[in-house]
């Protein structure tokens, strides 16, 4: 209740002009340095996250790409923390809000979890409790974060059911999760992540498991919301439609590292990876005739535990030279504006980057040299800056 | 399905853990819904390393191999008549008498590997029929399902709802105190259980899918529950057998303990704990050495059942 | 919901009648009869015939089984043939000793249990969880038979701490007296209960804790202590409330060693007697009467089960 008996609305129906504008904080919200994340298992060391860098203004989405078993998960997790407390090494700089959250202790980790960063996951039937309520699921980050009482955190999580698009939310607050339908599920869970709104929200592959119909609903209803907040959002899925229309900016991951990154025009105009290319083209087309054969990606995700020597995408790759199962190719530069990849030999007639002490002579049109990048490591020489497109 | 259990070798004489929790997982696992395997490509390198017996397993298998040779071959070795009333009683340890004598003199160490005889028989006995019985028709019930499955499965509940000691006490008293025919009574009474038991553990087997295949095949009902169900739950009838056995024997003791055990001059260890009773003060030695061989033999039991469950459990927590 | 709970309902009559069925003929398909605790073993055939007479053992068993059921339906569960004494007032003397037995072993389990297993859950196969598991294991292979005089000769004897066997009071006679009497009989049973209840909680959180819904309310930022409760504990109750069904159901009726062993004046020494009498009335109204107590407890078990996992109902 405000001092004059009005009802308190809560924060959910604060208006764009109630958040700070970009001139008034910091624009990089997000700064992650050579971030690795390896798993202790027994068959050995798992490195899931391989020394990825990336750095997210405010209000701009970002989309990670790739298959099952690159890591982008563990990466979502990763930045934000959320990770096992035992078996697993994190190591690098992630700067949220310039603040380190790379050995934090739990205790202020957990405060900004809900709070100032939050996830949305991907399958709706198990992230929810199924004995709890979902008004209780929702109103429990207002009340830890934001100290609400419990008629208000009531209000504010009928608003925010509301919000998400779920009809007779009055009715819906004391419904348990199995009372509802996948896409309504997953509308709740979002309803939780934004509850405490947010400066950025890592959404892991939310709508993989939907239908279809419901996927365009759902990811429309995460863009809007977004506008609405002016927040940042890490989009990982492995569906390049996804991320076609909704990001600025795109990294494809394989193998625990970022083999490409670009603003997504530039990715989808002037692409560079073959494997960037190989996604595309695995897309299934309207316009296809009937019964054109689905081009799949040749063979399987590495297993990260016995990663080849050179390039990991080596063994599928179709453009696949010596050198490329030979060493791995540095993360540098294209000629176009914020535009990294990491291949000896990209598309497009562009020039390469020089292997080290190869044998092989310069071969093809594809390959030449890019003076000053001999060798040169992914992270260091490849600070990616991203400003509005 | 109504759900009424009461395992029927219970007693606030030690129910037995798992017992419990088998019984009450089923309940669990019959409305708990069905998980998808998502193959990763990790799985086809290396498989995990298998988690060791251990030297500990080893070591209460060597005990419990102990305890049953003695116990069969107890009339052979070199020991002191059981029965004979000596002079010197109540006396402690000694080299004459290793551990001692009772209050009638009659040599303790004696009487403990005597004594075995009538816990291992009772105790492996009755479960031999309690799985061959409840166990086998788990199998099939498991197997089979529909109507076959819903008369026995409501005929388990029917027995298990009975207070078992009960009945027990009862019909050992009236039918005869000999030591088969407790046996035989043990085991009857411990087959609904063995059935809830290997009924559940046989449910996940059955609905595989090598097993479609087998049955796809042509393969006659039997054979298929041989070859393929019977091998995937051997692990879990051995386990949960062993843990029976530790529950068996106890319950034994405690008819011994009602006086309405085997015959007070056989020796046996729940004679020997309930004779020790009255004699607490004066000679504790009586309690302590058959309460103590007791206690490491249900140790060895559980802890071998126990860790065969691990061993096999698939599902298990590896941390 | 309302259709699970009479679905329930019905099985649980159904249940019912069969165990009195049960327990009609266990008593009378054995041999042994009240004629010869009564008459001593000098019996002439017509005294014989008599006495069968009277207690109307002389009719057909299926006759004998409805009168008595009709009897027990209508409140009146017959009389000991030996002492004469109603099976009602047996039970009025005798129950309330193992409702208090139960109610207090259950108690301390519970309080002793699940703070164990939530420590032990928070970190597995530490120091902490090896201890707990460890000792809890071996407190399986010590059954009551053992536990009681040792816990006696300690405890009441040497350190005087509890009053020993034989001298229970009951609860409305003297409180304090009463509470002092059934502390160690109440610890024995607690013992094989803590086990239980213990082993099952803490594998059952470890498995919760895996869940997907543990890592969503950990990204909420809450407290790992609120995850615990709120969160793993719920969903991990179900089993416990099963087993505590199944152990209590069974207390019911296994009380009798303790109760015996320790000389409480509970529903266990009246039955070892009657059993040992031939007491045929007794026996099947007391078997018939715990049985239902057992039945009654897993229909409320059942019930407890779909407050605290609705989804159990929409079967």
């Amino acid at each position: 209740m405000t001092p004059d008996g009005q009802p308190r609305h809560g924060r959910s129906h604060l208006s764009p002009d109630d958040y700070p504008s970009e001139a008034d904080e910091e624009r990089v919200l997000l700064e992650v340095r050579d971030l690795r994340t390896t798993f202790r298992t027994a068959r050995g060391p798992l490195r899931a996250v391989d020394g990825v860098s990336l750095s997210l203004d405010r209000g701009k989405t970002l989309g990670v790409v790739g298959e099952s078993g690159s890591g982008k998960t563990v990466l979502s997790r990763s930045i934000m923390g959320l990770l096992p407390l035992q078996g697993v090494e994190r190591s690098g700089s992630v700067l949220f809000e310039g603040r380190e959250l790379v050995g934090l202790p739990p205790k202020q980790l957990r405060s900004l979890w809900g709070a100032r960063i939050s996830m949305v996951f991907q399958d709706p039937m198990t992230s929810l409790n199924p004995v709890v309520r979902i008004g209780r699921q929702i109103t429990e980050p207002l009340r830890e974060h934001l100290d609400m009482d419990k008629a208000e955190a009531k209000a504010t999580a009928i608003a925010l059911l509301s919000q998400v698009g779920i009809p007779s939310p009055e009715e819906r607050f004391s419904a348990y999760p199995f009372q509802l339908s996948g896409g309504m599920r997953q509308r709740v869970m979002m309803a939780v992540a934004l509850a405490c709104a947010p400066r950025l929200l890592l959404a892991d592959e939310p709508t993989t498991g939907l239908d279809v119909t419901v996927q365009a609903q759902i990811l429309d209803l995460l863009t809007s919301l977004q506008e609405e907040r002016n927040m940042a959002m890490i989009l990982v899925t492995h569906d390049l439609g996804v991320v076609a229309t909704r990001t600025d900016d795109i990294a494809v991951m394989y193998a625990g590292h970022i083999v490409e990154q670009a603003p997504t025009k530039t990715l989808f105009s002037a692409m560079a990876m073959p494997y960037t290319e190989a996604l595309l083209e695995s897309i299934p087309r309207l316009a296809d005739p009937s019964h054109t054969r689905l081009s799949a990606i040749e063979g399987r995700p590495p297993n990260l535990l016995s990663l080849p020597k050179g390039c990991p995408f080596s063994p599928r790759c179709r453009y696949a030279k010596d050198v490329c199962f030979e060493q791995r190719p540095p993360l540098v530069p294209a000629p176009e504006p914020e535009h990294l990849f990491a291949c000896w030999f990209p598309l497009g007639g562009r020039r390469g980057p020089t292997p080290a002490a190869s044998s092989e002579p310069a071969m093809d049109g594809d390959q030449s040299v890019i003076d000053g990048q001999r060798g040169a490591s992914p992270a260091a020489s490849a600070p990616a800056e991203q400003s509005a497109p | 399905m109504s759900d009424l259990d009461s395992p029927a070798a219970g007693a606030a004489t030690g129910t037995d853990a798992r017992a419990v929790t088998a019984v009450a997982k089923t309940r669990v696992e019959e409305t708990a819904e069905p998980e998808l395997e998502t193959a990763t490509a990790l799985d086809e390198e290396a498989p995990a390393p298998k988690k060791k017996l251990g030297w500990f397993f080893w070591f209460c298998v060597a005990w419990v191999v102990i305890v049953i040779l003695a116990a069969a071959l107890a009339d052979v070795l070199p020991l002191q008549d059981p029965t004979y009333i000596g002079i010197s009683q109540n006396s402690g340890p000694s080299l004459a008498h290793w551990l001692g004598t009772d209050d009638l003199g009659r040599d303790i160490f004696s009487r403990l590997v005597h004594g075995a005889y009538v816990s291992v028989v009772v105790g492996f006995g009755s479960i031999a029929i309690g799985l061959a019985i409840g166990g086998t028709l788990g199998m099939i019930s498991g197997f089979r399902r529909g109507l076959t499955d819903t008369i026995i499965n409501a005929g388990s509940y029917v027995l298990l709802a009975f207070p078992a000691l009960v009945a027990l006490i009862a019909i050992v008293s009236f039918w005869g105190h000999q030591l088969w025919k407790i046996t035989i009574v043990i085991g009857i009474f411990s087959a609904p259980l063995l059935f809830r038991v290997i009924r559940a553990a046989t449910l996940p087997v059955a609905t595989r899918e090598f097993v479609l295949a087998a049955r796809a095949l042509g393969a006659s009902d039997r054979r298929v529950l041989w070859r393929e169900v019977f091998p995937n739950i051997a692990p879990a009838v051995v386990s949960f057998g062993l843990i029976g056995v530790a529950t068996v024997i106890v319950l034994e003791g405690s008819l011994a303990f009602l006086g309405i055990s085997v015959n007070p001059q056989i020796p046996s260890w729940g004679n020997m704990l309930n004779e020790g009773r009255s004699n607490l003060t004066t000679n504790p030695w009586i309690t302590l050495w058959p309460a103590l061989a007791m206690f490491l033999f249900l140790l060895a039991l559980n802890l071998m059942g126990d860790r065969l469950r691990q061993h096999f459990d698939v599902t298990e927590v590896k941390l | 919901m309302a259709k699970y709970v009479a679905k329930r309902f019905v099985a649980l009559v159904a249940i019912i009648f069969l165990v009195s069925l049960g327990a009609f003929f266990l008593v009378h398909l054995l041999p042994g009869s009240p004629v010869t605790t009564i008459l001593g073993p000098n019996q002439t055939p017509q005294n014989r015939a008599l006495v069968l007479q009277q207690l109307g053992l002389d009719k057909p068993l299926w006759q004998q089984y409805f009168i008595w059921i009709n009897n027990v339906l209508h409140g009146n569960l017959g009389q000991s043939f030996i002492t004469h004494t109603s099976v009602s007032s047996i039970i009025t003397t005798g129950f309330p000793v193992d409702i208090e037995l139960i109610i207090f072993s259950q108690l301390i389990a519970f309080a002793v249990a699940i703070p164990l297993a939530i420590r032990s859950a928070r970190r597995p196969n530490k120091a902490f969880d090896r201890a707990a598991s460890g000792s809890t294991f071996a407190m399986l292979s010590l059954p009551a038979f053992i536990v009681a005089p040792l816990l006696v000769l300690v405890f009441a004897v040497h350190l005087r701490w509890f009053p020993g066997p034989s001298s229970y009071v009951s609860i409305t006679q003297n409180l304090w007296t009463n509470l002092h009497t059934m502390v160690l009989p109440s610890v024995v049973i607690a013992l094989g209960s803590i086990v239980i209840y213990y082993r099952l909680l803490r594998n059952d959180l470890i498995a919760t804790l895996q869940e997907d819904f543990i890592t969503m309310a950990r990204s909420k930022g809450l407290s790992d202590r609120r995850i615990m409760w709120r969160h793993a504990l719920r969903p991990s109750s179900i089993s416990l409330v099963a087993a505590a069904g199944i152990n209590i159901g069974t207390l019911i009726a296994g009380a009798f060693v303790v109760e015996y062993l320790l000389s409480l004046p509970g529903l266990g020494n009246d039955l070892v007697v009657a059993v040992n009498q031939s007491d045929y009335v007794v026996v099947q109204s007391l078997v018939f009467v715990i049985a239902v107590a057992i039945v009654i407890i897993n229909f409320i078990v059942d019930f407890l089960f779909v407050v605290i996992d609705p989804r159990i109902a929409r079967e």
